[in-house]
């Protein structure tokens, strides 16, 4: 995915990454010098998207007034070994501060002028790590995200072995690495725990799609679930059923199986203003309500009554 | 009392810490079943009896036939719980278990367990389109790219990045990159000094 142009022409962070021309650090160099033609992130597409996210990180990291050897702002000169790596040393609470800001968190969230969304009816705009966290059930897959962060992952892993041993930016983007991958790691656990515990509700769910772009499972979470379900029955099988008197053998998922509980509340933000949401009484009552959402307001609502509005995008759980 | 042995499975299962498993109980499983049979025996007869006409015995078949189900519920949530847990060890401990916790496992959860290992390993290879990422690691999110670690016992070299090797000799402390030295944390070797 690494653009053809001609590398040398790109500022020193973009090579050290090779994620190509587009960093904010490019952004903010003095006319004059050799530029690598930083363009708004979101016109580069994902690529683009993540490079932004993160080099906002390492951007305020080298912004604050204690690091002006910052490469392009005073002194051209590389940063060398014998430079004081104790610059990260110097600056732990801002690091610290920035653990788990906003950049990471964007990074499994679906850049709008993505060319790989726009398949999708639906594109989510919340994060998918925190929403899957969040929510009772599972949410639509973002295999194509997963799968190119992971590219990202080894393209960039590529990129650092050329870099110098000592270098100090070399502990910062490993760093970046592990935390990106923590993230990915932890999204995929949360929904293989979810379709483990749900299997047979998400089966037949899926079952009943038609539409692919609408699937709640990835082609391999399908086969994974189907293959759980196999087994969990076969077990049962060997272990009770087939000793039990003949009428009560039958293993009937429907009966027996752990559905997710929709009826559970969610805290949520409000992204979109949405006028009129339905909050239905399930007592029968009648005492059904109309909510209207303002934009920026948090609630906390049934899951059930405000997942449309989840869907697209209008509200984000946190 | 009807099903009070099932209920015993259960409890049983819910007196033990999580993250403990229990010997599997095949006596009591074997009692019930045998009860479950008795019931039905019962049944069949008091049916046959209904059939021909002697509708007396009727509602003790209801009650049998609940009694049938809520022993078969039983049992079927004692292997499913006790296979949670054999997941959560899967999760803990990676793919072959200590050897006391396998004591305490019959065959066919050794069997699911070994089936359970091979298909979340095929899911993690089919991640990343075929380059595979292992889901086990990175449990916990990463606070610094290097922690200090203690050497619980002699493990000899261990070789880190670009070609540095370390000797890990019990009771030293050592300043590693977290993520190469994660598994050795699980597998016990080391222990991560906060």
């Amino acid at each position: 995915m690494r653009t053809n142009e001609d590398s040398s022409l790109w500022c020193g962070w973009c090579r050290i990454t090779g994620l190509g021309r587009g960093c904010h650090a490019c952004a903010s160099r003095s006319p004059g010098r050799r530029s690598c033609g930083w363009r708004r992130p979101l016109n580069l597409g994902f690529r683009g998207f993540v490079t932004s996210g993160r080099w906002c990180h390492i951007f305020v990291v080298l912004r604050s007034p204690s690091l002006s050897l910052y490469p392009w702002t005073s002194t051209p000169s590389p940063l060398s070994p014998s430079h004081p790596s104790s610059l990260l040393l110097s600056s732990p609470p801002t690091l610290l501060e920035l653990n788990y800001s906003s950049p990471s968190l964007q990074l499994l969230t679906p850049s709008p002028s993505q060319s790989l969304r726009s398949a999708s009816p639906r594109p989510s705009r919340s994060p998918a790590w925190m929403t899957e966290r969040m929510s009772p059930t599972l949410e639509s897959h973002q295999s194509e995200l997963v799968d190119c962060m992971l590219d990202q992952i080894n393209q960039m892993t590529e990129n650092l072995k050329r870099c110098k041993k000592h270098d100090f930016r070399l502990a910062i983007h490993k760093m970046e690495i592990d935390r990106i991958r923590y993230m990915i790691s932890s999204y995929l656990r949360t929904r293989l725990e979810k379709i483990e515990k749900f299997t047979h509700y998400l089966l037949e769910k899926e079952g009943r799609v038609t539409d692919e772009s609408l699937a709640t499972l990835s082609p391999a979470e399908v086969n994974y679930a189907k293959e759980y379900a196999s087994n969990l029955e076969s077990h049962f099988q060997t272990l009770i059923l087939q000793h039990v008197p003949e009428n009560l053998r039958a293993f009937d998922p429907n009966k027996m199986s752990v559905k997710p509980n929709l009826d559970s509340y969610v805290f949520l933000k409000v992204k979109e203003t949405t006028p009129g949401v339905l909050i239905e009484d399930d007592t029968g009552e009648g005492r059904d309500e109309e909510v209207d959402l303002d934009e920026g307001g948090q609630h906390l609502m049934r899951y059930k009554s405000v997942s449309h509005l989840l869907h697209n995008g209008a509200i984000s759980l946190i | 009392m009807l099903a009070d042995k099932a209920l015993e499975l259960i409890r049983e299962l819910d007196r033990t810490k999580d993250g403990q498993m229990p010997a599997f109980n095949e006596d009591t499983i074997r009692i019930v079943l045998e009860e479950m049979n008795t019931l039905f025996e019962q049944n069949q007869r008091d049916v046959n009896a209904t059939v021909a006409g002697d509708v007396r015995y009727f509602s003790g078949v209801h009650l049998r036939h609940a009694a049938l189900e809520r022993n078969r519920r039983c049992l079927l949530a004692y292997l499913y719980n006790r296979l949670e847990r054999v997941r959560d060890m899967r999760w803990e401990f990676g793919s072959i278990l200590p050897a006391d916790i396998r004591a305490n496992m019959c065959e066919p959860e050794i069997i699911w367990f070994n089936k359970y290992n091979k298909n979340l390993a095929s899911y993690m290879r089919s991640l990343g389109e075929g380059t595979g990422l292992d889901l086990t690691q990175d449990i916990k999110p990463p606070k610094n790219l290097y922690i200090e670690v203690r050497c619980l016992q002699d493990y000899g070299e261990f070789e880190i990045e670009e070609g540095d090797t370390v000797v890990l000799q019990k009771n030293t402390t050592h300043y590693l990159p977290m993520a190469q030295c994660q598994h050795l944390i699980r597998q016990g070797i080391l222990e991560h000094v906060e």
